[in-house]
């Protein structure tokens, strides 16, 4: 029998990249597409359920046509039946603002809830400030099936004071636990829980923001007799690259725009690419880096985040006796932050040179 | 520090070239071309290296202009003195800096000394290449190369380190066109429009956002109709329990009606059963022996039938009696008929014989003679023909002649044919005439046989008539021997199946005995039938009774207590009417949520629309932080540099306007844009009113001036490229002067083209 295992969806959520308003909209209409996609998947792969593992939506803004979809998705898809746990961000609001729920959603409450498909029995719980800290105690599985556990938050080794966010994996190993399905963290990644059981994250399904970076999708569960086998699916309509430059060893900035522009032709186009520089420069390195973003405009999306810093100190002023020199060492001796001070500098140094500002 | 000598390997113009310092003034009189800017530019590299760039042209390119073509050693030495101890700089350029070497040795020693870098210039004078290239070394550029230029901006220019125009105040004025762009007192500045757009996408946002707490409210609102309609399950579902309770003894008592009902209906059938039993007398039978039975009793009857039919007098045996009547005087024998037949013959032929000589002897003869007589006629005729024929046509006469031929061969057959049927008649006449007796005698024979059975005189249709009844006589009665055969049969077995028949039915009791075969069996038949449908219908029943048990759990004290079904069934309606609306109210409340949900999934393009304004804000913000700070401190190193070289350049200006002049100057000027002006009885003159050469010596000054404001670590020499080329007479004396006694306090290295001005 097999089973997807999904979370962090993030359905109608705003988009963390800073895409123009557009293309946000382009973004989280792809997100929904991409959910399609996997429920069709689903359906041509004899899956017998979706477990979502939480932050299906986000908050309470929840679009109806959007509703609609996942309703009509839902009763479409009858022989699938999708396993809702609401997460952090989801807080029932999805379940509430439905009138009759299909037979094939099923959720897991604030107690322990089983559903049992043959020898596979799947037990989850949606964590509350309340039953946060008893929840260990009370889940009961059965010794006779295979078990697999659904829950979302942050896991952590140990805790004396449990959250509603935080999952004591301490005190879920050797509950018969065969494979506890987690949602929260938005990238694919599996541990050991105990000597039989795994824990795993299946991440997002499409990166929303930079800080989600590489390949996204779900997991596939196939159980047997006695053991379920997992494996990640890679889904994404498009992942999310960073690009780190470090641009210290650099003479002139069209080295730097062409080892750059080199770099950046390894990725996929249909990406959103963030290219960050770091490092340091000298006064006499102009920036041209807006000419970079045009050069790099066939991506889907670029964002240029400059972190390298202006090399120069006061010692490199020391014994420049000009109205520079004396800037220079009038804003490294003030109380402005290193940036401040960089940006001040640099301001200062085109004026001085009669250069638009 | 002092220069002691140098040592030119080889440096643009300059090639294996020695030049010995003098401690004071070093007067380098040669004429133009010879290489004074190179020669300057050479100490110069000495101390500070030379830059690398790849500007093309030559004048910004010191390490292009100055590289020897032949690819000899690019560089050379020299030797100076600082704080009592002599060093040895040696440099060699290649194309770039990371070709270059520098050594610096001790000469006391002649080792290489760590005391100074390769940054020995700035190390030594404590200012960088720049600020040295424009006071001591680069005299020319400052004093000579353009007497238009104010000496005030000259002077600005040369302490903020540009070259141009006088960049402070244009870099002020950018700095301020920015910040205006940004932000202004108009409040059409860049920050300011995206502030009041983020602010008007807040108030939205805010708007919108509102209706957030509204879905709280309305959550709440479902969850006590959730309640609420739980609650009134919970009661409603207590009255379902009642009217299923109320109904389940009603169904009871039903039940029980119906299990007497079946109760009455299997006891009929039994009795049914028993009628249909006694007639069958315990004998186990089924319906298709019966069958076989009736068709049995039906081929009894037919055969009966058939019998009494072969019974009855028939037309074979009313022929045999006929034919009997016929034949009373006995039937003939064969032989008999034989004879009568061959006597019949016999009579026949002498009645025809006679009657056919007559005939053919008149007639035969006559057609005969005529139709011989024709064919010799067209025999002769066509012999003739064809003979005369013969001379016109060949053909013609040969096929007559042939034709003659044929009729005579027949003529000739016919005739010979005649003659030997004529021969044998005249013998057959003799034969008939010795039969005649016997002829007579065959005739008595035959009329006496046939008057026997029949009076006509015809003998031949009588006699047949005798053989034809005599041969029916013989079928007939053959036929009636084997009806009387089948007779005889048909009553045997008729007999035995009655006999059958009524052994069979003597195995059952009928009540009346007077019946016939077939009503017995048709009773026995329907009896068998009637048991096996009862039968059935007898399990049927039972089965229905025994599920029916089964099903329905029939208690036996079962009684109706509290309300009755009516009372409980309005309370049930109620409830479910409060439950409905209820519900109603519920799904309206869901809508509610639903329109609220969906006008907030709205916000996300406003915070994005926010976001991206905010993030450009931002960076507008630290933009103009930028300016303002850059203005900011743009004017504090204005100020600190004016401050700082503003009072030592006023005594110095004073002191070398005193050697130069020999005059004090108490009521000279110099403001804080380094412009210089006298007090004249009150008056303030600018220096724009006095002369060319006049002026000359107050840059000259003002120069000597920002040496000594500028080296307060190390008292460089001081390179001056022919200044005085303005002077008249007086004032180059003067100059001289005026050089000596700098010397005392500089190295002076002072190139001039003419022998005038040493």
């Amino acid at each position: 029998m097999k089973f997807i295992h999904c979370a962090d969806i993030h359905l109608d959520s705003k988009m963390e990249t800073n895409l123009p308003a557009s293309k946000a909209r382009e973004r989280k209409k792809e997100i929904l597409a991409t959910f399609e996609r996997m429920v069709e998947y689903a359906s041509k792969n004899d899956i017998r359920a979706i477990i979502i593992a939480g932050d299906m939506f986000d908050t309470t803004r929840i679009a109806s046509s959007t509703k609609l979809r996942i309703l009509n998705l839902t009763r479409k898809n009858s022989g699938v039946d999708f396993l809702y746990l609401a997460g952090n961000h989801d807080e029932n609001n999805f379940i509430a603002s439905i009138e009759e729920l299909p037979l094939n959603l099923k959720i897991f409450g604030k107690d322990w809830t089983n559903f049992v498909y043959d020898n596979v029995c799947i037990s989850g719980i949606m964590m509350t400030d309340e039953n946060c800290k008893v929840l260990y105690d009370t889940i009961n599985l059965p010794n006779d099936k295979l078990n697999i556990v659904v829950m979302h938050g942050q896991v952590v080794k140990n805790l004396s004071k449990p959250t509603r966010e935080s999952i004591v994996l301490q005190k879920l190993a050797n509950k018969s636990i065969n494979y506890l399905a987690l949602g929260h963290i938005h990238s694919y990644c599996t541990e050991k829980l105990d000597k039989t059981g795994v824990y795993a994250y299946s991440g997002c399904l499409e990166g929303r923001g930079f800080d989600e970076c590489g390949e996204k999708g779900f997991v596939v569960l196939e159980t047997s007799e006695n053991q379920i086998q997992s494996r990640f699916v890679q889904f994404a309509k498009r992942t999310i690259s960073v690009i780190e430059f470090d641009i210290s060893n650099f003479d002139n900035w069209f080295e730097i725009e062409d080892a750059i522009t080199q770099k950046a032709n390894e990725i996929d186009k249909n990406n959103l690419l963030k290219i960050t520089l770091t490092g340091r420069y000298n006064l006499k390195m102009e920036k041209h880096i807006s000419m970079l973003e045009q050069k790099l405009d066939d991506f889907y999306f670029v964002k240029i985040k400059d972190q390298s810093v202006l090399k120069v100190d006061v010692s490199d002023v020391e014994n420049d006796c000009s109205l520079k020199g004396e800037f220079i060492r009038k804003v490294l001796e003030s109380s402005l932050s290193d940036e401040e001070k960089e940006q001040t500098i640099l301001v200062g140094m085109k004026s001085l040179m009669l250069e638009d500002l | 520090m002092r220069l002691k000598n140098c040592h030119i390997e080889n440096f643009g113009k300059l090639k294996n070239f020695d030049y010995n310092f003098s401690d004071g003034l070093n007067i380098i009189n040669k004429e133009n071309g010879f290489g004074k800017t190179t020669f300057a530019t050479f100490i110069k590299a000495m101390f500070y290296g030379l830059p690398s760039t790849t500007k093309r042209n030559l004048d910004e390119n010191e390490r292009k202009k100055y590289m020897p073509w032949q690819g000899a050693n690019f560089g050379g030495n020299i030797v100076f003195e600082v704080d009592g101890r002599t060093y040895k700089i040696q440099r060699f350029f290649g194309k770039n800096n990371s070709e270059d070497t520098f050594e610096l040795y001790d000469t006391k020693t002649g080792k290489q000394s760590t005391d100074f870098s390769q940054n020995i210039g700035e190390e030594l004078f404590g200012l960088d290449c720049d600020a040295f290239e424009r006071s001591a070394f680069s005299s020319q550029k400052i004093l000579g190369s353009n007497v238009n230029e104010s000496i005030s901006n000259k002077f600005r220019n040369t302490i903020q380190g540009v070259s141009e125009e006088f960049n402070f105040e244009k870099a002020i004025e950018i700095l301020n066109n920015k910040r205006v762009r940004l932000y202004n007192n108009k409040n059409s500045g860049e920050i300011q429009s995206l502030e009041a757009e983020i602010e008007k996408i807040e108030q939205d946002i805010r708007d919108i956002g509102s209706s957030s707490v509204k879905i709280d409210i309305l959550s709440q609102s479902i969850e006590e109709d959730d309640l609420q309609i739980q609650k009134l399950q919970k009661n409603i579902d207590l009255v379902k329990t009642q009217i299923k309770q109320y109904s389940v003894v009603q169904q009871n008592i039903a039940n029980k009606e119906m299990l007497n009902v079946l109760n009455g209906q299997i006891k009929s059938l039994q009795e049914q059963g028993k009628n249909a039993n006694l007639l069958l007398n315990g004998v186990n039978i089924d319906e298709k022996s019966v069958d076989l039975q009736i068709l049995n009793n039906q081929n009894t009857e037919n055969k009966e039938t058939i019998l009494k039919t072969k019974l009855e007098i028939s037309y074979v045996e009313e022929k045999n009696i006929e034919l009997s009547e016929y034949f009373k005087n006995g039937v003939p024998t064969e032989d008999e008929i034989v004879v009568a037949e061959k006597n019949a013959q016999l009579v026949e032929k002498k009645y025809l014989s006679d009657t056919n000589q007559n005939g053919i002897k008149n007639g035969s003869k006559k057609y005969f003679s005529l139709f011989n007589a024709c064919l010799l006629v067209l025999a002769i005729v066509g012999v003739v023909l064809g003979a005369c024929m013969a001379n016109n046509s060949l053909v013609l006469a040969i096929v007559l002649i042939g034709l003659g031929v044929i009729c005579f061969l027949g003529f000739a057959f016919l005739y010979f044919k005649n003659m030997i049927n004529n021969k044998f008649e005249q013998n057959r006449t003799k034969i008939d005439e010795s039969n005649l007796e016997s002829f007579e005698e065959a005739k008595e024979q035959l009329k006496s046989f046939i008057e026997k059975y029949e009076n006509s005189d015809n003998f031949r249709t009588a006699l047949s008539k005798i053989v034809e009844k005599k041969d029916e006589f013989f079928e007939v009665k053959k036929q009636v021997a084997k009806k009387e055969q089948e007779v005889m049969q048909l009553k045997e077995q008729i007999g035995q199946e009655k006999m059958q028949m009524r052994m069979f039915l003597n195995q059952f009791v009928f009540e009346t005995g007077s019946l016939k075969a077939e009503d017995k069996l048709l009773l026995v038949k329907q009896a068998i039938n009637q048991k096996v449908k009862i039968q059935e219908e007898l399990v049927k029943k039972q089965n229905e009774l025994e599920n029916f048990k089964k099903d329905k759990n029939i208690l036996e004290n079962v009684e109706l207590k509290g309300e009755d079904i009516v009372q409980l069934q309005k309370k049930e309606s109620d409830l479910q009417r409060d439950i409905d609306k209820l519900k109603e109210d519920r799904s309206m409340l869901v809508s509610s949520i639903s329109a609220i949900q969906n006008e907030l999934s709205g916000l996300n393009d406003l915070e994005i629309e926010k976001e991206n304004r905010e993030q450009k804000l931002k960076k507008l913000k630290t933009e103009l932080m930028a300016v303002k700070n850059a203005k900011k401190y743009l004017e504090q190193a204005n100020e600190s540099l004016t401050s700082k070289f503003l009072q030592p350049m006023k005594s110095g200006l004073k002191k070398y306007l005193k050697l130069i002049t020999g005059v004090e100057f108490e009521n000279l000027h110099l403001d804080t844009d380094f412009n210089v002006s006298f007090d004249e009885y009150g008056k303030i003159r600018e220096l724009d009113f006095y002369s060319k050469g006049y002026k000359n010596i107050v840059d000259i000054c003002l120069r000597l001036a920002l040496i000594d404001a500028l080296f307060d670590k190390q008292k460089p020499f001081v390179i001056l490229d022919d200044p005085f080329i303005n002077f008249d007479e007086k004032k180059v004396q003067n100059t001289k002067i005026f050089l000596n006694e700098l010397a005392k306090e500089y190295q002076i290295i002072y190139f001039t083209c003419h022998s005038s001005r040493c």
